[in-house]
C-alpha cells in the first residue's frame, strides 16, 4: 500500500503523551484534540457526565462563590488522557483569563522550578543562582546530603548519642537512595524520602529500643531538604501568602497539577493538605490523580484514603473520572467514536506532511475508505479502527494505547510492510477468513465489517478498488474469534474478548505454532458430534434394534473419546482431524461449551456441512480397525465370541426365560448338566451376579437379536451345528487375556477382566467333567486318595495348600485333572492382578 | 405394503432363510426367528409377518399355497443390493407397486436427500410431508417415516443421528456395488448411469455427483479400493469438482 500522504515526518502527531504533542504547536494540538467527557460518581450510586467546557466553565466562574480553595480532583488511569485535557485547560484558561495561571506538567516542570514558579510569584523574585549551585553540588555527593539529613533528623529526635550512632547507619542505607532520586529532578516515578513499609521493617529488625515516629522522622527529613536546597520554602505557607496577596489583588489563581504524584512526589501531601483545608486559601486547583500510582507506599494509600474520603458534597471539592480505575472503560473514547478521534489525527498527519486531501491524486481512491459521515480513513477504515479498539490491552489507557498501535501500524505501511504483517504484528485478529486467495483473506480480516455470527460475505466493492483486487471475487467466509458462538441471547451483551480456544484454532488453520491443550475443546467438539451420529466406539451387530454396545472400545486422548488426532499436531492415533474442514471447526469448538438447546442446533448445522462426512468415514475406519484388532486379540470373531458368552452364563446362571432359536438339544443338556452339577457345587448359589449374567444375554443380543424377541436363529444354528460346549470352552480358555487392550470393555468392566470371570466357569465346569471320569487305583497314597475323594464329593479344597508329591502323584493318575489344578492356580494368580482393575470399575 | 414396522436385519435373515431352503412355511420362519419358553411353540408374531409383507411387497419372495418362495434363487446379489434393485424398479414402475405408497421408498431417498444435495435432515417427517407427490397420496405418519430411516440405515444408506437422517452411503455398501460390478474399469458416466443407478440414486438436480456418494467414493480411493482418474481425452462427463475425474477403476476385487 502507498498513498501521497505516506512519510514519517508526520507521525510525531501520534505522540503517546499529550506534552509531546503540545510542543508541536498550540494549533496542532487543539486540531487533534478530541472533546473529552469525564463522570461524577453521586453519593447514591447515580452518574454525571460533563464535558470539558463544564469544568473549563466553572474555572472561569468566579462570581458568587464561597471563600476559599476549589479543588477539582481528576481521576484517571495511566494513559487516559488527564494530562490532554490539563493542556487543553491550560490553552484555553491562558486565553480566556489574566488570572494568574501555573500548570505543573508530568515531565515539563522538576520541584525545584515549581516551588521557584511559586516564590516568583509571592515575591516577584527567582531562587539566586547558589540555590541552583546547590542541587548540582548535592547530585554530585548524594550521600553526603542524605547524611546530613538523617543526622540533623535524628538529632531533633534523639537525646542519646550512642542511640542516634546506632540508628544513623541503618538509616542512612535506606534514605540515600531516594535522596539521589530525588536530587535527579527528571525523575517521574513516585518519589519519597524514605518509605513507611521500609522505615517499619527496619524498626522490627532491630535490636535497639526505637521509638521514632514515621511521620515525625519524614517531616525531619523534608523540612532540612527545604533548608538545605529550597531556601527553607514551606509549600502551605508559600501558598497560603501566594492567595493572600492575589486575593487582595482581586485575583484568583489557577493551579493545574497533571499528576499529584509523579508531578510534585515529595510534596505531594503538603499540596493536598493545603488545598483540602478549604478555607485557607483562594485557589482554585485541578489535580490529575492516578489510583494505581498510590500502591506504592503505605503512606500514599492513607493519602490515596483521605483524598476518597473527602466530603464532596461541598460545591468546592468535585471528583471527575475520564476511566474507570483500573482503565478497561476510557469515558470518552470508545468502539463507536474511534474513528471520529482517528480522523483529526490522520489530518493532521496529512497536513504535516504538507498534504490536503482536496488537492491529492489519491483522494478518489482513499474515499473508498470513508467513514458513513463521508471523513477520509486511509490508509485504515472504521471496522479496522474498531478492531484496533477492540485490541487495546487491558489495564492501560485507551486513549493512548490507541495512539501508539495507530503510529506503529502506519509507520509501518509506511515502511512498506504488507497490511498483513503491519496489523498483525500489533492486534490479533478477531476473525478467521476462508476466502480464494490470501490478499482477499488478508484484506478481509482487517478491513470486512464486524461480524458478530459467522456466515458468508460479500466485500464492498469500493474496498476492494482501494486494494486493486478484482470485485467479481469479493465473497468470504468470516468466523467470529471474539466469542462463544451462541445461538441463544446469552452472550449478546458480553463484551467481545478474543477466545483462547477459537484464537488456536484460528492458527492451527494457519499453520501457527499453539499450545495443543487450547484445542481441547475442539477435541470433545469433534468426538461429541461424531458419537451422536456413528457407534464409533462399539461393537454390534449392524441394523438391530436397541443394541446394548456391550464391546466397546474406550480410549480417552486429550480429554476426548474417541480421540480425535488433529492435523500436525497430535501423533497418538485417532480419528483425523484435517484442516481442511476450514471453518467448521469454530462451530465443533462452540459445540463442546454449548447449552443443550444450542448443542442441538448445532449439531443439525454440522450434519449438514459435507466437509464433516470424512470425519464420520474416519470414525468408520477408526472402529473398523478396532473391531479387527479385538478379533485378532482374542482370536475368533465376535459373532463366535458372543455365543461362547451366552452359552457360559447359562451355565454359571441358568437359561433365561425365553430361549433364542437355534440351538440344539444336546447343547442345552450339557447347559443343563454342567448348572446342575454347579449348583451343587456351590451350594444353589449361582456363579454370576446379575449384572454379569446380564453381560453375557446383552452381549448375545448385541450379535444375534434383530428385534424383540427376534433372533438370528438360522446363524446360531449355523454355528451350533459346528460346535459343541467343549469347543466353547476351547474358544475362550485360549484367549491370553494379558494382551487384551484394557482400552477394550465388556459394559462396564474390562474386557480382560471379563474373560477371566468366563474363565474361572469353564475350570469349574472342566474339573466337574473330569471327576466323573477318573478312578482311584490301589497304589494312591492315602493323602491323595483324600483330596481326590473330596474333589470327586464336589467339596472345595484350597489347591495352594496340596502337596507337591501329592500333585504329581495326581500328575500320574489322572493328567486331565492334574491340568485343571495347575490352570486354577494360574487363575487365582490372574485374580489377584485384576481383582484391581475390576473394583475400580464396578 | 413396503412402510411396515421393520428394522432391516429382520428381512436379510428371513429373506435368506426362505432363499436357502426354497418353499418355507410361516410357521418355519417363527420356528428360527422367534425366541419362546423351552417346549413352547409359537403360533403368532407381528414383526415376522411385518417383514414377510414387506419382502412381499418389494418382489423378493412369493407365496403359493402357505409356502414363501423366491425366484432368481441363483442370484449371487448381496440381499441389499437385491432389496435396492427392486426398490428402484418400483419406484421407476418397473415392477408394478402392492401399495400406492411403495413407490416412494428410494423416491423419497432421491428428492428428499440426492436431488437437493442434502446431506442431514432434522425432521424428515415433516421434510417428506412437504413434498407434494407424497401430499398427494395423502401423507405418510411418523411411524412409517421412522421405520423407513431404520431400513435405510440398515442398507448403510446414511444415519439416524439427532432426530433426522444423515445420508451417506457406507463404503461397505458401495463396496458391495463394485463387488458386484462385472466391468473392471470405466468412465464414470457410464458406472453411474448404467450400473450404480439400477441401485441407488446419485445425481443432485444440478447433474453432478450427489455429496453423499462423492464423499463415499473418494474415502474408497484413499483406501486403494477404486482409482479415479481424469482421462482426459474422453468425452465423456466429469465429475467430482474440482477433481473433475472421469473414470473408475476397482481395485482389490
Amino acid at each position: 500500500m502507498k498513498l501521497p500522504c505516506f512519510s514519517e515526518a508526520g507521525l510525531k502527531i501520534f505522540s503517546t503523551t499529550a506534552a509531546q504533542r503540545y510542543k508541536l504547536g498550540k494549533d496542532i494540538f487543539l486540531d487533534t484534540h478530541y472533546p473529552i467527557k469525564l463522570r461524577s460518581f453521586n453519593i447514591n450510586g447515580a452518574v454525571d457526565v460533563y464535558k470539558e467546557g463544564d469544568l473549563l466553565e466553572s474555572l472561569l466562574d468566579t462570581q458568587g462563590i464561597q471563600r476559599g480553595n476549589r479543588l477539582t480532583l481528576l481521576y484517571g488511569a495511566a494513559g487516559s488522557g488527564k494530562s490532554e485535557l490539563m493542556a487543553w485547560l491550560d490553552i484555553k484558561l491562558q486565553n480566556l483569563t489574566d488570572r494568574p495561571l501555573l500548570r505543573v506538567a508530568r515531565t515539563e516542570l522538576n520541584i525545584l522550578s515549581i516551588i521557584e514558579q511559586l516564590q516568583h510569584w509571592l515575591t516577584g523574585d527567582f531562587f539566586d543562582e547558589t540555590t541552583h549551585s546547590r542541587w548540582q553540588a548535592m547530585r554530585q555527593k548524594p550521600r553526603t546530603f542524605s547524611k546530613l539529613l538523617v543526622l540533623k533528623a535524628l538529632e531533633q529526635m534523639i537525646d542519646s548519642d550512642s542511640m542516634i550512632n546506632a540508628l544513623y547507619y541503618r538509616l542512612l542505607d535506606v534514605v540515600e537512595p531516594h535522596i539521589t532520586r530525588v536530587l535527579e529532578l527528571n525523575e517521574r516515578d513516585y518519589l519519597e524520602l524514605i518509605p513507611r513499609e521500609t522505615f517499619e521493617e527496619l524498626r522490627e529488625e532491630t535490636a535497639l529500643p526505637v521509638d521514632i515516629n514515621f511521620e515525625q522522622f519524614r517531616k525531619r527529613l523534608l523540612d532540612e531538604f527545604r533548608k538545605q536546597l529550597l531556601e527553607n520554602t514551606d509549600i502551605p505557607t508559600t501558598l497560603q501568602k501566594i492567595s493572600e496577596n492575589l486575593s487582595s489583588k482581586g485575583k484568583r489563581p489557577i493551579l493545574l497539577i497533571d499528576d499529584l504524584v509523579q508531578s510534585i512526589n515529595i510534596f505531594a501531601t503538603d499540596f493536598l493538605d493545603y488545598f483540602i483545608t478549604l478555607d485557607r486559601g483562594e485557589w482554585d486547583v485541578v489535580i490529575g490523580l492516578t489510583p494505581a500510582s498510590f500502591e506504592t507506599d503505605k503512606r500514599h494509600r492513607e493519602l490515596l484514603q483521605r483524598i476518597t474520603h473527602l466530603d464532596t458534597i461541598d460545591d468546592r471539592v468535585s471528583k471527575l473520572w475520564l476511566s474507570d480505575q483500573l482503565g478497561e472503560v476510557s469515558y470518552f473514547l470508545s468502539e463507536d467514536n474511534c474513528n471520529e478521534f482517528a480522523y483529526g489525527y490522520l489530518q493532521a498527519f496529512r497536513k504535516m506532511n504538507n498534504l490536503n486531501c482536496e488537492n491529492c491524486s489519491a483522494l478518489k481512491k482513499c474515499r473508498f475508505l470513508s467513514s458513513e459521515n463521508k471523513i477520509i480513513l486511509a490508509p485504515f477504515n472504521e471496522a479496522t479502527l474498531k478492531r484496533i479498539f477492540r485490541n487495546l490491552p487491558n489495564y492501560k489507557g485507551k486513549v493512548r494505547y490507541f495512539l501508539k498501535y495507530l503510529h506503529d501500524i502506519l509507520r509501518d505501511l509506511i515502511r512498506g510492510e504488507s497490511i498483513a504483517t503491519a496489523f498483525s504484528r500489533y492486534l490479533s485478529p478477531t476473525i478467521a477468513v476462508e476466502a480464494d486467495n490470501s490478499a482477499l483473506q488478508d484484506v478481509a480480516t482487517w478491513y470486512a465489517p464486524i461480524m458478530d455470527n459467522s456466515g458468508e460475505i460479500n466485500l464492498d466493492s469500493r474496498l476492494l478498488s482501494f486494494f486493486d483486487l478484482p470485485s467479481d471475487k469479493s465473497t468470504v467466509h468470516i468466523q467470529p474469534l471474539t466469542r462463544n458462538i451462541s445461538l441463544s441471547s446469552q452472550y449478546e451483551n458480553s463484551d467481545p474478548v478474543l477466545h483462547p480456544s477459537r484464537e488456536a484454532i484460528s492458527k492451527w488453520l494457519e499453520k501457527e505454532e499453539i499450545n495443543r491443550q487450547l484445542l481441547n475443546d475442539l477435541r470433545q467438539g469433534v468426538s461429541g458430534w461424531l458419537r451422536g451420529v456413528y457407534p464409533v466406539e462399539y461393537f454390534h451387530r449392524a441394523g438391530t434394534s436397541k443394541p446394548k454396545s456391550v464391546i466397546r472400545y474406550k480410549r480417552m486422548e486429550m480429554n476426548s473419546s474417541p480421540p480425535i488426532k488433529i492435523q500436525d499436531i497430535d501423533s497418538f492415533d485417532g480419528i483425523k482431524l484435517h484442516r481442511k474442514i476450514g471453518h467448521m471447526a469454530f462451530s465443533f469448538d462452540d459445540l463442546a461449551r454449548a447449552s443443550r438447546d444450542d448443542a442441538r442446533e448445532l449439531c443439525y448445522l454440522l450434519s449438514q456441512q459435507a466437509e464433516n462426512a470424512t470425519l464420520i468415514l474416519e470414525g468408520y475406519q477408526y472402529r473398523n480397525a478396532y473391531w479387527k484388532q479385538l478379533e485378532h486379540l482374542i482370536s475368533t470373531n465376535l459373532d463366535d465370541f458372543a455365543l461362547g458368552v451366552f452359552i457360559i452364563t447359562c451355565i454359571a446362571n441358568g437359561k433365561p426365560n425365553r430361549l433364542p432359536p437355534g440351538i440344539s438339544s444336546e447343547i442345552w443338556m450339557q447347559v443343563d448338566y454342567l448348572y446342575q452339577q454347579i449348583l451343587i457345587r456351590t451350594q444353589r448359589r449361582q456363579l454370576f451376579d446379575k449384572r454379569t449374567a446380564k453381560v453375557g444375554f446383552d452381549l448375545f443380543d448385541d450379535f444375534y437379536r434383530l428385534r424383540k424377541n427376534l433372533y438370528d436363529g438360522p446363524k446360531i444354528k449355523e454355528k451350533c451345528e459346528i460346535y459343541d460346549v467343549d469347543y466353547i470352552f476351547e474358544l475362550i480358555n485360549q484367549i491370553d487375556i494379558e494382551i487384551v487392550d484394557e482400552s477394550y470393555k465388556a459394559s462396564n468392566l474390562s474386557l480382560s477382566a471379563y474373560i477371566l470371570k468366563l474363565k474361572t466357569v469353564i475350570s469349574l465346569c472342566e474339573e466337574i467333567k473330569i471327576q466323573s471320569e477318573w478312578k482311584i487305583s490301589d497304589d494312591t497314597s492315602q493323602e491323595t486318595e483324600t483330596i481326590l475323594h473330596q474333589l470327586k464329593l464336589g467339596n472345595s479344597v484350597t489347591i495352594s495348600e496340596i502337596n507337591p508329591a501329592v500333585l504329581e502323584e495326581i500328575r500320574e493318575l489322572t493328567p486331565d485333572l492334574h491340568k485343571q489344578i495347575i490352570v486354577r492356580l494360574q487363575l487365582q494368580s490372574l485374580s489377584l492382578n485384576v481383582k484391581g482393575d475390576i473394583e475400580t470399575q464396578e | 405394503m413396503l412402510f411396515r414396522t421393520v428394522y432391516g436385519a429382520e428381512l436379510e435373515v428371513i429373506f435368506n432363510l426362505i432363499k436357502n431352503n426354497n418353499h418355507v412355511s410361516r410357521h418355519d420362519v417363527l420356528d428360527m426367528l422367534v425366541a419362546r419358553p423351552e417346549g413352547s411353540t409359537v403360533r403368532k408374531n407381528q414383526n415376522v409377518d411385518d417383514a414377510l409383507s414387506f419382502l412381499k411387497s418389494a418382489r423378493l419372495i412369493f407365496k403359493e399355497q402357505d409356502l414363501f418362495f423366491v425366484d432368481r434363487q441363483e442370484d449371487k446379489l448381496s440381499f441389499t443390493l437385491r432389496l435396492l434393485e427392486q426398490l428402484r424398479d418400483i419406484e421407476r414402475g418397473k415392477i408394478g407397486s402392492e401399495h400406492k405408497l411403495d413407490s416412494l421408498y428410494t423416491y423419497l431417498l432421491n428428492e428428499l436427500f440426492i436431488r437437493k444435495n442434502c446431506l442431514f435432515i432434522s425432521d424428515v417427517h415433516q421434510s417428506a410431508n412437504y413434498l407434494e407427490k407424497i401430499q398427494k397420496l395423502g401423507g405418510l405418519s411418523r411411524e412409517k417415516i421412522n421405520s423407513w430411516t431404520r431400513v435405510m440405515e440398515f442398507i448403510g444408506v446414511g444415519f439416524r443421528a439427532y432426530g433426522g437422517f444423515l445420508c451417506l452411503y457406507s463404503p461397505e455398501l458401495l463396496l458391495q456395488v463394485l463387488e458386484n460390478w462385472t466391468d473392471t474399469e470405466s468412465t464414470l458416466q457410464h458406472f453411474f448411469e448404467d450400473y450404480l443407478q439400477r441401485f441407488l440414486p446419485w445425481q443432485n438436480s444440478n447433474g453432478s455427483l450427489a455429496d453423499s456418494v462423492a464423499s463415499s467414493l473418494l474415502f474408497l480411493q484413499d483406501r486403494h479400493r477404486l482409482t479415479l482418474t481424469h482421462l482426459q481425452d474422453s468425452p465423456s462427463k466429469a465429475f467430482f469438482h474440482p477433481h473433475n475425474y472421469k473414470s473408475i477403476r476397482k481395485e482389490g476385487f
